[in-house]
């Protein structure tokens, strides 16, 4: 019997069917570990620029003073009561993130903001520490 | 019931002669999605219908013991909604927005508005969003920007079903118009859904306050958290980074 031919269209779905079962399998994991920890895992992004990571964290529900954040070289671990319980309550009452950074940070320029329920991070990388101005002849 | 390729809507809705469509599908912000359900509670609007395709997930909501399509129609007075609990899948939006758009033709509902939300990077530095419109034909994005008070949004790029839908509506020659409030990108953006509120009362005929909405802002954030994430996940597939773009000159 002889094969059918792939269409490019076939190839289309077929990446469109990989996407989607990744984009499942993180999702899960998100519920597992929210599963596991009893913590809410939060909305968070983050953009690289050259000399820094923007990490930002979506924390409704908590209060300034009660965010716990650690920053070590490599990763940064945020902790935060939220005030609200989760309407769906299957999970606890508090935010756990841990995030492994790509590039190793100066943990001591660390500066952080928390406007609006919206928690910023940035951190300064290790190599964009500056160099040294040299004169051009 | 409607039908176009592997689209099925079903609806019992009563008459949608002169009615607007408001369509609030999960995307930037949410901020459709917080508007459009904020608007069908607020004014009691009934459920009339459903869409259903074997291109939607084998999923069904169960909501108080009743088991409940993902996407769903809702009618009013003056309005008629479109509601999803799920981020359109990508194979779905074109057959999707041909069908809302001969759907709504069919019963002669004059205009098809799309809320959203445009992802603003500073969004955090931003106390009051801006709200900006754009229609499938000149006429349209006048009366939208007229009647929102909003600006126009001049140049740039929509992705994902509201796109399409502009597209039909402008091969079609339909009234098919986006209303946007800036928001942040992936997260549930509730101040940007309740200033996009603030301008549509000429739209849905009737003032609504939003006060509610922005007391209860919190809770929504923690409640849409899953539903963002899933969104956020599919944006990727519809490019909508590039409504962070502009276009090229001289085209």
């Amino acid at each position: 019997m002889m094969a059918r031919r792939r269409s490019p269209w076939d190839w289309l779905r077929e990446i469109e069917r990989e996407i989607e079962e990744e984009a499942e399998r993180l999702i899960r994991q998100v519920k597992e570990i929210e599963v596991k920890t009893g913590c809410i895992t939060p909305l968070y992004d983050v953009v690289e620029t050259d000399g820094e990571f923007i990490v930002s964290v979506d924390l409704p529900g908590s209060d300034k003073s009660e965010i716990n954040l650690e920053v070590k070289e490599d990763r940064i671990i945020l902790e935060a009561p939220c005030k609200r319980p989760s309407p769906t309550s299957r999970h606890g009452n508090r935010y756990l993130l841990q995030l492994k950074l790509p590039e190793e940070i100066e943990p001591e320029e660390t500066k952080a903001r928390y406007q609006n329920g919206v928690l910023e991070i940035k951190l300064t990388k290790k190599s964009a520490r500056r160099g040294v101005r040299i004169n051009i002849q | 019931m409607s039908v176009e390729g592997s689209v099925v809507i079903y609806d019992n809705i009563s008459d949608g002669r002169g009615k607007v469509l408001l369509e609030g599908f999960p995307d930037v912000g949410l901020v459709g999605s917080i508007a459009v359900s904020f608007l069908i509670e607020k004014l009691k609007l009934r459920e009339v219908g459903y869409v259903d395709s074997d291109l939607l997930p084998p999923v069904v909501a169960i909501h108080n013991t009743r088991v409940r399509d993902l996407i769903r129609i809702y009618e009013g007075d003056r309005i008629v909604a479109m509601f999803s609990e799920i981020p359109i899948p990508m194979p779905l939006i074109r057959p999707l927005s041909r069908e809302i758009v001969t759907w709504a033709e069919k019963h002669e509902i004059g205009r098809v508005v799309c809320l959203t939300g445009l992802a603003e990077p500073r969004r955090l530095d931003i106390e009051t969003p801006k709200v900006f419109v754009i229609a499938s034909n000149e006429r349209f994005t006048e009366y939208l920007a007229s009647s929102t008070g909003a600006e126009t949004l001049k140049d740039g790029y929509i992705a994902g079903i509201n796109a399409e839908l502009l597209k039909v509506g402008a091969r079609r020659g339909s009234d098919v118009g986006v209303i946007l409030a800036q928001s942040h990108f992936n997260y549930p953006d509730p101040g940007a859904a309740a200033q996009l509120i603030k301008h549509l009362p000429k739209i849905i005929g009737e003032e609504v306050d939003i006060t509610p909405l922005l007391e209860s802002a919190e809770a929504i954030r923690m409640q849409m958290r899953d539903l963002m994430r899933r969104t956020a996940e599919s944006m990727g597939a519809v490019q909508k980074s590039k409504e962070l773009e502009l276009p090229p000159v001289y085209l």
